[in-house]
């Protein structure tokens, strides 16, 4: 695959925005997840309304044939309730924390949805046939005697229109104390596993009432917490494998194979800190937000608040590859520390063909780094550049100095736009950036 | 953050004098190899910004949600890391930690001569300690944070940052920190409370804690002497000074206590207490700088028996109270949801408006008590006006401005 940025080979255009245009945006609008399916067919968000929208692919239409098919919408759904827990007397949010698709088994497509409490099996499927002509009922419903009916009569399937449902298959309820922040489906495509603030816990698809606690950092005594897990995954093709990463920035890796209980890992992928940036933020900036194995399953990709990091499983003393995301704002800890965005949690995701990783900022920027020119861009998803086949123009931030023309100043950045959800298609290069409320579309150029 | 986006305005105004800290502690260096001076100076500045705004996360959520585990953890470390580093500097110790005695030796004449065992004093006089910081913290930390009913928050004592960790236990029944405390006072932060109390007006209402502190005759009598010495208000007396020896005097044993403090896990009134009474223990090291430091540091020796102090230290103190009742008064003012003659005390608010459960009537007493009736501050204010302004001017020339 070409590189993410600037050869002169491709450049990204813009391909499609959704959602609302208003300025208000509503709480529940806002995207909290975005993923692709395994074929890239289908594209699932989810918002803090608790609603799960799936786009589907179409093909590419004759009277354009320069893009290459839009997503439009498949299926809507309901997927979490608010709820209220009446033991903390504290509110459920709805929000869904984390999609995972399921690889697709038969015609039917399912996915995991999860919000900080419970995670749901929904099962999307088609239907666009209904039978007719049974003669068991009338038409209002009302069963008809049996002894009236004298002759058999075999319904038959009459097409209608297309009709995608979704319905909640599996609830996995009741086995995590603190905040669901990830899910990862296993590659035995039985199982999953699901991690909250301490503990990760190990489920069969098939069993909603059992889970098995793999991990469990939770001190005797709450008092000794300093370190929370912040994200997990089961690796690609090596179902006993998984990593989690830590608030203290450090990732470990545990076979279930070894035990049962993983509260002893196997690897431990650390970076000695750099004496000379230390600061009070060290700690919460090295907190990792993210980790994502490669599809080829020998690296991995962490990402914490100012970079991005590449690790090669087999060497766990320091990555392979370390991206800056934004740089510019190590100076801007305090204000950010104060203002809570030091918290927000930037996701990552790799191309299809692990030579690229994508990353979001601030200020709807979000940057690409393709691993193998080392080249890097920052581009921003905004409505001014979303006319069809725009191509998106390079962003710069200015560091200090002189601001020159195009630059945009630190300081004027706004922290309130944050790209925080991005999804890359597994197999082309169409990436999927969530803005705050809007999904952007984006493609790249074909000469 | 969306909801905050109607603050943009004002974050922005804070953030550059947000700014201007920064680079002045880049200039200096970070963590205070380079300019003496100043680096210190704007380094420990830093320090309690961060140590300010840490508090005032952990003690201001919104309860409606439970609150995101990592971020308390995260908040929690920072605190504890500010902390420990306060203690290895150790000259900042005996005068940050409330004077809590240690659990069977009630405080007395003995004790308080008893020999230091470290220098500590004189480790306070070499520059450990930021004189501006103390005059700077009105302007900093006011209205800047996201959460509009938090007060600057003054730093509390040192055993009372941990007490956040407690917050975090989340499996028990009072798992939200915000909703839950039943009215346990924590065991040592009181002493010093009643100095602020008594330092900022009358100490009326804080007799609900004294009962509570019963364990501890000693935080009795400490209590009177502060009471005494604030009635006077304006002039210094003996009692004053004894008040202050007696902090530094106590702090090698009150490290035991401490530790009481952390597991007897005091709660929200030890957050609020600890906003209050951080600014006196806090200011008091800092402004101590400016005067004393003409006076040799070893003549801090002797002022451990209350009779050989020598006069520089007298002004010291004199000059806390001003800060005091000014900061104190600064922080009356800056608070933007006070309707007036409310509670204008920070913590006070926003505890109680957020978890109505909080409160406990010790707690709105303690805290009501003492800043409702503003007047003896400002009364405290008038005699010290000169010494003030020239704090103000050492403060300029260290900084720069």
């Amino acid at each position: 695959m070409a590189g993410v940025a600037g050869g002169n080979d491709f450049q990204w255009c813009f391909s499609q925005v959704k959602g609302a245009i208003d300025e208000d945006v509503a709480e529940a609008d806002i995207i909290s997840t975005v993923e692709f399916n395994y074929s890239g067919e289908l594209l699932a968000t989810g918002d803090k309304g608790g609603r799960v929208v799936i786009f589907q692919h179409e093909q590419e239409s004759k009277n354009r044939p320069h893009l290459r098919g839009e997503y439009n919408v498949y299926s809507t759904f309901q997927s979490h309730e608010p709820e209220f827990d009446y033991l903390k007397s504290l509110e459920i949010e709805e929000k869904i924390n984390k999609i995972r698709w399921l690889p697709q088994q038969n015609a039917a497509h399912f996915l995991l949805s999860t919000n900080d409490k419970t995670i749901k099996l929904w099962k999307i499927s088609e239907r666009d046939k209904r039978a007719e002509g049974y003669n068991l009922k009338y038409e209002d419903g009302r069963l008809i005697d049996p002894f009236r009916i004298t002759s058999l009569r075999v319904p038959v399937l009459m097409p209608m229109d297309l009709m995608v449902e979704a319905s909640p298959r599996r609830i996995f309820a009741n086995a995590h104390t603190y905040h669901i922040n990830s899910i990862s489906v296993n590659s035995d495509h039985e199982t999953y596993l699901s991690a909250d603030d301490l503990r990760i816990n190990l489920w069969h698809l098939e069993i909603t009432d059992r889970s098995f606690n793999i991990v469990d950092i939770k001190p005797a005594n709450m008092e000794e917490l300093t370190e929370v897990i912040t994200a997990a995954e089961c690796h690609p093709h090596q179902c006993n494998v998984f990593v989690y990463s830590s608030s203290k920035g450090t990732i470990r890796l545990c076979d279930m194979r070894a035990a049962a209980l993983c509260d002893r890992h196997s690897k431990f992928f650390e970076e000695p800190e750099d004496p000379s940036s230390r600061s009070f933020f060290s700690e919460i900036i090295s907190s990792i937000s993210d980790v994502k194995f490669s599809h080829s399953g020998r690296y991995m990709m962490t990402r914490d608040y100012l970079s991005v990091k590449v690790w090669d499983l087999n060497m766990e003393n320091r990555p392979v590859e370390t991206y800056q995301v934004h740089e510019y704002l190590r100076s801007k800890l305090c204000s950010l520390y104060e203002n809570d965005c030091i918290f927000d949690k930037f996701e990552c995701c790799w191309n299809g063909s692990d030579s690229a990783i994508m990353t979001g900022s601030y200020n709807n920027f979000f940057r690409m780094f393709d691993r193998n020119t080392r080249r890097d861009i920052t581009l921003e998803a905004s409505r001014e550049s979303s006319k069809p086949r725009a191509t998106l123009k390079p962003r710069k931030v200015s560091t200090g100095g002189k601001r020159k023309k195009d630059e945009i100043s630190v300081d004027s950045l706004d922290f309130n736009k944050k790209i925080l959800h991005t999804a890359w298609h597994p197999k082309e290069n169409v990436i999927a950036v969530a803005a705050t409320n809007n999904l952007y579309i984006f493609q790249d150029k074909i000469n | 953050m969306f909801s905050k986006g109607a603050k943009r305005k004002l974050d922005e105004d804070e953030e550059v004098l947000e700014g201007k800290t920064l680079e002045a502690s880049a200039a200096g260096g970070g963590f205070g190899l380079g300019h003496e001076g100043l680096s210190k100076v704007s380094y420990t500045l830093q320090r309690q910004t961060i140590f300010n705004i840490s508090l005032m996360k952990l003690y201001s959520q919104r309860p409606l949600n439970e609150p995101s585990l990592e971020r308390r953890v995260l908040i929690n470390n920072m605190l504890r890391r500010i902390q420990d580093e306060l203690k290895q500097e150790g000259s900042l110790r005996p005068l940050l930690l409330p004077p809590s005695p240690p659990p069977d030796d009630p405080m007395d004449e003995g004790f308080r001569e008893a020999p230091p065992t470290f220098g500590v004093l004189s480790a306070a006089v070499t520059a450990q300690v930021s004189p501006p910081s103390a005059l700077l913290m009105p302007m900093i930390i006011p209205p800047p944070s996201p959460h509009p009913s938090v007060p600057p928050a003054c730093p509390p004592p040192l055993d009372v940052c941990l007490t956040p960790a407690s917050l975090l236990e989340d499996d028990s029944a009072d798992s939200s920190f915000c909703t839950s405390s039943p009215p346990t006072p924590p065991l040592s932060p009181p002493p010093l409370q009643s100095q602020t109390s008594a330092a900022i007006s009358p100490p009326p209402a804080s007799s609900s804690d004294v009962s509570d502190m019963a364990l501890r005759p000693s935080t009795a009598i400490n209590r009177t002497a502060a009471a005494n010495s604030m009635t006077v208000t304006t002039s210094l007396t003996p009692t004053t000074l004894t008040h202050a020896s007696h902090l530094t005097a106590s702090s090698p044993a009150s490290l035991g206590p401490a530790k009481d403090c952390r597991t007897s896990g005091s709660k929200t009134e030890a957050a609020c207490v600890s906003l209050a009474e951080g600014c006196c223990a806090e200011l008091r090291p800092m402004d101590a700088l400016p005067a004393v430091a003409p006076v040799a540091p070893l003549d801090l020796y002797p002022s451990h028996s209350p009779h050989s102090t020598p006069s520089g230290f007298l002004t010291d103190l004199a000059l806390d109270d001003v800060l005091f009742a000014d900061i104190d008064t600064s922080m009356y003012d800056f608070d933007p949801c006070v309707t007036a003659g409310v509670v204008s005390v920070s913590a006070g608010t926003s505890l109680t408006k957020m978890s109505p459960v909080v409160t406990a009537d010790d707690l709105l007493k303690s805290l009501t008590a003492p800043y409702s009736s503003p007047t003896p501050q400002v009364s405290a204010n008038q005699p010290f006006k000169i010494d003030l302004t020239e704090l103000d001017h050492i403060m300029e020339v260290l900084v720069g401005s």
